[in-house]
């Protein structure tokens, strides 16, 4: 297949299958409060009802920033599409989109002008703790594999088995950094309902249903990511039973824990973080 | 917004009130999301039926898809009716 329809596929794949799970998420999490709960599309009606919906742009917006920030956003996870199921690159860059998703989430709250969004832009920063997890996940992989390359990865989980048995704290650390991006988990320091939506708040209309495009391909490619990583060779029935297992696991954490506050927050996520790194080299060197 | 005589109209009783503008930004925005439009659905054409490069293919795919869905967005957002646009600029004062 032609390289552009690919990419325009997986997209679109990325984006519906992303707001399906959201979806499913938000119900869950409402049967476990003993509600009903909205239907599994509600998230991909949104997100369409956002993008045709009448948009107010904010007096107090750095214009034309506001919008740009938004732009950049989908740009770097459609690079994640790219890096990912497209053409299987490193790691390392994968590891850069998530900085600068950190870098969208700081300038998208503070572009605004509203204080719920300059609050978000202050935590956006210290929620990039997360990415020391990120950092060691990386590197443990690297130890262990000896290379940064995802269709490398899949060759060695093909010849060797899963990276979840050899490594398996390194699965666990990545997994409380997807935990770290679900709605309403314990670390969504910068969306937590205290600030309203955090640095969406002043994102109406057509820019909100922007930005509930790009999370959906987002978390579609964390999903990928972490099964391609972590099991290896995979087909589009694995592929989706994993992010549906993750998805429902997600949904059972998120609806029984509280948001943390961000320090609190940060300080677990660091502490998966060290015993993380420091198990996995144990583990490595006693096996 | 910066205070000048271009946007200000100072009353009789030295209310200052600013001129609604914002029917020339909306025109500004519509014709900026046609162009954008069209220039990120040429690039993509462009890329599926010529098949450059792979390092072209990225480039437009990284910069001319978030770009079309952001002019699509902008193209298909609903419009508030002239009448109303006032309304939306100059909000009433309601005290504190």
């Amino acid at each position: 297949m032609n390289l552009m329809a690919t990419i325009l596929l997986n997209v679109l794949i990325a984006f519906l299958l992303g707001s399906i799970l959201f979806g499913l998420q938000r119900k869950i999490m409402a049967r476990i409060q003993m509600r009903p709960g909205p239907p599994i599309i509600q998230h991909l009606l949104h997100t369409l009802k956002f993008f045709v919906k009448e948009s107010s742009f904010p007096r107090t917006a750095a214009m034309p920033f506001y919008v740009a920030i938004a732009s950049m956003l989908c740009a770097i996870w459609v690079s994640a599409v790219i890096v990912g199921p497209v053409a299987q690159g490193s790691l390392l860059l994968f590891f850069g989109i998530y900085a600068l998703h950190k870098i969208v989430e700081h300038n998208a709250g503070s572009s605004s002008g509203s204080p719920y969004g300059k609050l978000s832009c202050v935590r956006a920063v210290f929620s990039a703790a997360a990415e020391v997890p990120l950092f060691a996940v990386l590197i443990i992989i690297y130890l262990q594999t000896n290379t940064m390359v995802i269709s490398d990865i899949i060759s060695y989980q093909a010849a060797n088995g899963p990276l979840l048995f050899t490594i398996p704290l390194a699965a666990v650390m990545f997994f409380v950094l997807i935990l770290s991006k679900a709605p309403y988990s314990p670390f969504a320091i910068t969306k937590g309902k205290d600030i309203i939506s955090g640095y969406e708040t002043e994102h109406f209309g057509v820019l909100r249903g922007y930005l509930m495009i790009s999370e959906s391909i987002a978390w579609y490619m964390l999903l990928w990511v972490f099964l391609t990583v972590f099991f290896g060779p995979l087909g589009v029935m694995g592929y989706l039973v994993g992010m549906l297992a993750l998805s429902v696991l997600t949904a059972f954490i998120n609806a029984t824990t509280p948001i943390l506050n961000p320090n609190h927050s940060i300080m677990v996520q660091v502490t998966f973080a060290f015993i993380g790194i420091f198990g996995s080299i144990l583990l490595m060197l006693a096996f | 917004m910066i205070y000048n005589q271009e946007n200000c109209i100072q009353k009789e009783n030295q209310k200052i009130i600013f001129k609604s503008t914002k029917g020339d930004e909306m025109e500004k925005l519509t014709i900026a999301s046609y162009l954008m439009f069209i220039i990120s659905v040429l690039g993509i054409f462009y890329a599926l039926i010529y098949n450059p490069a792979s390092w072209i293919v990225y480039g437009i795919s990284i910069v001319l898809i978030p770009l079309f869905i952001l002019s699509l967005g902008l193209i298909t957002m609903a419009r508030s009716k002239k009448d109303e646009q006032d309304e939306r600029t100059n909000e009433p004062f309601i005290g504190y």
